[in-house]
């Protein structure tokens, strides 16, 4: 034991910078035994790495196998020190040793971290927490990650290197008193007895890599003197461990890993390129934009370099940064006007690793077969010709099928695709169903185990990723549907917040009309069901400012189909009023009504529907009608508006205002004034609407004709053939 | 006789702290400017000399923008400062010529009818008829005179110089030489030489750059204030020096209506409430620091000759909505919806719900 030298290697999780010294240090040493911080059941996996083909970045799995929601990601880099390490021990045959905490014991702490510990005090805990920062905001830096650059990543001596860093450490540390978060105890009381344990063991020359706030509590001083942790009474759990492949995406915004590093790609280049790493990330950059269709020269790219070196220079850093780089990439290759967010390529490329997997390894994929043998859909998960089925909601494990395949449909799985499903259906209980399986679903399952361990997680990490791109309105309806009928709660505050956005740059007032009916239905079933659908209500409610303040605006200077189209918008919220809705908005959309009545430049189909609609509900009186009706029907006015005006008077409503005498009159004038060939021109016109109406109603204008003007012929009863008459007459008289 | 001038240009106003900035500049500074980069940056964001004296901050916002502005004159390409009208471009631009070069007054203003007069050369014809081609002859515009001096020049509005004329700047920016050829010599820019452009992006009637030209400048997009605060200082500290300079008794806006106009310019420009709460319709219109400085000013001068009351909501509601409004109907609708959707459930703004619906009611 006391021959053996032990040495220590701080170094920073995903640093380049270290872990580049790492690998000279390590060749300098040339240890015989390697100790990395890395979970103790990670010993197997690390085993199956070495012998698999992969390609970094990947990442480390453990889960627990009762629970699979509790995980542990490890993501692996190629600039990662651990991963280095590991490279190093491989190629000079070195035995590798985990020494952390298992995962079994890990996964099983409570979560709460050191912020809200009373045990600790704030500026302890500022410290634990992020020593690094800390040291940084000292020195007048805002960002720890700068101030490790500008002061470490420049040096060349690795000796001398990893002695300073722990002695920096070891300060912390003594500041600190020894108090820390109780995660981080217990797992520096284990890597203790691990490293004494090895000592032990007989080995020359032990390198230990670490993360470098331990460093100073792994010494050998302390690995023989401090007296040992109790871990039998820890609680564990049976955890079970994967190689997954990752991106540096995950790497960026994984929030199960602290020590996140927030530009990957940067990283990558400072790894590969050492000094000409800006050269390489712009160009880099460059090559990005260039395949998005964007030209971007050479020239741009030295001038950003340059720029980067000017930028650096001007805040008095030694080098430039990512900030730099991002900076000097917007000024030279401006996309801001095409809406390009750059930043996610520069910062985490397209990078995916590769790991060579077996289909059990994934908790996943297990997970989804589980429920698929318990829903006894196996049948349908080979290879086949499509098959169908119905199924009957009423039945409570129907329901658990129906919910599960819309959770597939969620997940854009293309395996069970419903079949005529429609927002009417909700209260329908039968459902139709289409399975077609194909090999490639054996792939896309395995991406979607890159999203989570259980379906719900899978499913909520999916509709994240599409509502963050461009979408609309239709679409996310759509999701919405999908997300309530397959019982996914969780998803719904995203889901409503993407609509209201939608719904707010969505200029297309039909469009927004055809949501009134669906979301007012989410809102009454799910208060039936008993699931909270307030969002529902109040994108309702904004729903409704947005077209009813403007509507009236919108009505004027139409085309015939645009009317058309504004027409079914105006019966749709009309519809949603006379069953009881939005009370508060009733005034403000009668106001809209009249507005419209009353504008010259209204389209006259939706005039004339605003007429009916305001007398009919009683809004306007009699006389105001007629006046209205006798300025609407002044001899200039057209034939062809006429006639729409009448469809849309008529429009699904009983003429009950045609009986008023004036009203009959007024149009009985106008008729009188046209010309011939406008009369002729109109009267196929006036035919369609009148069709429209009951018999009864019909005849009721006849007699309000005869018995109004018994003696003069009108033009309306001109209208009627007198044979045609006859046989009607002939008609009533057998009923009578 | 004392002379009141409406405007005095930068290096003037602020003269003794550029001498001060000078004076304890022990940084090395590059070839004819007159101040090290370090210090042309503390003289736009502001801050104390070693003296005490107080040097006002010229900018506010961002100071990444500002280190990259200077950066990119540090290097031989040209700057150009673009965004949307009344982001303090061209006050910008003044004021990095006055601490670069000393002053701002070597200025192009681009209008379509700008010629190769302004950007190269001219001829004093007297002279040139008498006595032919000679260099007495010969009129530097700015950007010759700023060659031949090492300094820089402004160039406003760039985008509206028809383009041919634009493509001038091409090999004075490349090769740094401005050719004579009735003289057969070549004018050599001196160090300390560069471009500054300004251009809107958002008015019709613009020309656009040619790529050639493009690729020789660093193109810088001036942003919206990001914050109210910083909206509020930068109107109000503008509004204040404007109102001094008329030397009317103006009367004082009051900050709550200060604040409030600016909320609520701020939420219609982006679209959300100030908690972020609530949605809105975006308009049409940017409603920029300058039109809003503008408007204000425009405001209390009107209230100052024509009100008795004290300036209040109601004048404020009126600015806006004559300023924004004017005959558009969509924009009305989306004040309309924003006044009732929003205003009329704050308990504090009832007057400025008032005053709208008065405003927004004329057919």
């Amino acid at each position: 034991m006391a021959s053996c030298d032990m040495r220590l290697f701080g170094i920073r999780h995903h640093g380049s910078g270290s872990a580049l010294r790492l690998v000279a240090a390590l060749e300098t040493f040339r240890p015989d035994a390697l100790a990395i911080e890395l979970p103790a059941d990670a010993a197997e996996l690390v085993g199956r790495l070495q012998n698999t083909r992969h390609r970094p970045p990947f990442a480390f799995l453990h889960y627990d196998k009762e629970k699979p929601d509790r995980a542990m990601y490890l993501p692996m880099a190629v600039f990662s020190p651990e991963y280095q390490a590991l490279r190093y021990a491989w190629t000079h045959a070195v035995p590798v040793h985990c020494i952390d905490l298992p995962a079994a014991i890990s996964l099983c702490l409570p979560k709460a971290k050191g912020t809200d510990d009373e045990t600790m005090p704030e500026a302890c805990a500022q410290i634990a927490n992020d020593p690094i920062g800390y040291l940084a905001r000292q020195a007048g830096y805002r960002d720890g990650e700068r101030w490790w650059e500008s002061h470490f990543e420049s040096w060349t001596d690795h000796e001398h290197l990893f002695g300073i860093v722990g002695e920096l450490m070891g300060a912390l540390r003594e500041q600190t008193g020894g108090m820390d978060d109780p995660e981080t105890l217990l797992r520096e009381g284990w890597m203790r007895r691990q490293l004494h344990a090895l000592l032990a063991s007989g080995c020359r020359r032990l390198a230990v890599v670490c993360g470098a706030w331990h460093a100073p509590v792994l010494s050998r001083a302390h690995v023989e003197t401090t007296p040992d942790l109790p871990f039998s009474e820890t609680k564990t759990c049976i955890a079970a461990g994967a190689i997954i492949p990752w991106t540096y995406r995950h790497i960026a915004l994984t929030p199960a890993y602290t020590a996140g590093v927030p530009a990957p790609m940067w990283h990558d280049a400072l790894f590969q390129h050492k000094s000409h790493a800006p050269a390489a990330f712009l160009s880099h950059a460059a090559h990005c934009f260039r395949k998005e269709g964007h030209e971007i020269a050479p020239s741009a790219v030295i001038e950003a370099c340059r720029l980067a070196e000017h930028l650096a220079l001007l805040r008095e850093f030694p080098a430039p940064g990512i900030e730099e780089m991002l900076e000097a990439a917007e000024v030279l290759m401006p996309l801001s006007q095409t809406g390009a967010d750059p930043a996610e390529k520069l910062l985490y490329g397209e990078v995916t690793g590769y790991v060579e997997l077996g289909r059990e390894s994934l908790p996943f994929v297990r997970h989804f077969h589980s429920r698929l043998a318990a829903l006894r859909l196996k049948r349908y998960w080979k290879d086949g010709s499509p098959a169908e089925r119905l199924l009957d909601l009423r039945e409570p494990r129907q329901l658990d099928v129906s919910r599960f395949l819309h959770a597939c449909v969620v997940l854009d799985l293309a395996w069970a695709i419903p079949a005529e499903l429609d927002w009417n259906a909700r209260g329908n209980f039968n459902e139709r169903w289409i399975f077609q399986w194909h090999p490639g679903l054996e792939i896309d399952l395995v991406e979607c185990a890159l999203l989570g361990n259980t379906l719900e997680h899978c499913c909520s990490a999916r509709m994240h990723q599409k509502v963050n791109r461009a979408h609309a309105l239709p679409d996310i309806a759509r999701w919405l549907e999908h997300s309530l009928k397959a019982g996914l709660d969780g998803l719904w505050p995203e889901l409503a917040a993407a609509l209201d956005l939608a719904c707010l740059q969505d200029h297309n007032l039909v469009l927004l009309a055809r949501m009134i009916r669906p979301l007012q239905s989410i809102f009454d079933y799910g208060s039936l069901h008993g699931t909270p659908t307030d969002f529902a209500a109040r994108t309702l409610e904004g729903l409704l400012n947005r077209i009813v303040s403007g509507f009236a605006n919108h009505c004027l200077q139409l085309n015939s189909d645009r009317a058309q189209a504004m027409m079914e918008a105006l019966l749709l919220v009309q519809h949603h009023f006379d069953r009881g809705g939005a009370v508060e908005w009733y005034p403000v959309w009668m106001g809209q009504l009249r507005s419209i009545a009353h504008h010259r430049e209204s389209h006259p189909l939706l005039r004339g529907k605003c007429w009916s609609l305001l007398a009919g509900l009683k809004e306007i009186g009699e006389g105001e009608f007629l006046e209205a009706l006798q300025r609407e029907f002044a001899p200039q006015m057209g034939v062809q508006q006429a006639a729409e005006w009448f469809e849309g008077f008529l429009h699904g409503q009983s003429p009950f205002f045609l009986l008023l005498p004036g009203a009959l009159k007024c149009l009985d004038q106008w008729l009188a004034v046209q010309e011939e060939v406008d009369f002729m021109a109109f009267l196929p016109l006036l035919r369609r609407s009148f069709a429209q109406m009951k018999e009864s109603e019909r005849k009721r204008i006849l007699q309000a004709l005869a018995g109004q003007q018994p003696n003069q012929t009108s033009a309306w009863v001109w209208m009627l053939h007198p044979e045609r008459s006859a046989i009607i007459d002939a008609g009533y008289g057998r009923q009578a | 006789m004392e002379e009141k001038l409406i405007r005095i240009p930068a290096e003037t106003q602020y003269a003794e702290e550029l001498r001060a900035l000078e004076v304890e500049d022990r940084r090395p500074k590059p070839g004819n400017w007159r101040l090290s980069p370090w210090a042309v940056l503390k003289y736009l964001t502001g801050g104390k000399t070693e003296q005490g004296l107080e040097i006002t901050p010229k900018y506010i916002g961002p100071r990444r923008l500002l280190e990259i502005a200077i950066a990119s004159l540090l290097s031989d390409r040209a700057l150009l400062l673009t965004g949307v009208p009344g982001t303090a471009k061209s006050w910008l631009a003044e004021h990095l010529a006055a601490a670069v070069s000393g002053h701002s007054n070597l200025l192009v203003q681009g209008t379509s009818g700008t010629g190769e007069d302004a950007l190269r050369y001219g001829w004093n014809y007297a002279r040139l008829i008498a006595g032919g081609p000679s260099r007495d002859a010969l009129v530097p515009g700015p950007v010759m005179r700023a060659m031949e001096s090492g300094q820089l020049v402004r160039i406003e509005e760039l985008t509206r110089i028809p383009t041919e004329m634009q493509d001038a700047l091409i090999s004075i920016l490349s090769e740094k030489c401005l050719p004579v050829p009735e003289l057969e010599l070549e004018i050599q820019a001196r160090q300390g030489f560069n471009v500054l452009a300004t251009a809107n992006d958002q008015d019709k009637g613009i020309y656009p750059m040619s790529s050639a030209l493009q690729r020789r400048f660093n193109v810088l997009v001036m942003p919206l204030p990001a914050s109210l605060e910083e909206e509020i200082s930068i109107v109000r500290q503008r509004v204040h020096q404007l109102g001094q300079s008329l030397q009317l008794p103006l009367e004082e806006l009051r900050q709550q209506n200060v604040e409030k106009l600016l909320t609520l310019l701020r939420e219609l420009r982006t679209g959300v409430t100030h908690d972020g709460k609530q949605k809105l319709k975006p308009t049409r219109s940017v409603f920029s620091p300058a039109e809003t400085i503008s408007m204000l000013h425009h405001a209390r001068i009107q209230h100052h000759y024509f009100s008795e009351r004290p300036l209040d909501a109601t004048d404020l509601v009126r600015a806006v909505v004559q300023t924004f409004v004017r005959d558009d109907a969509e924009e009305r609708e989306v004040l309309s919806s924003y006044a009732e959707s929003v205003l009329r459930k704050r308990n504090a703004w009832n007057d400025w719900y008032e005053a709208f619906r008065e405003q927004l009611l004329v057919k």
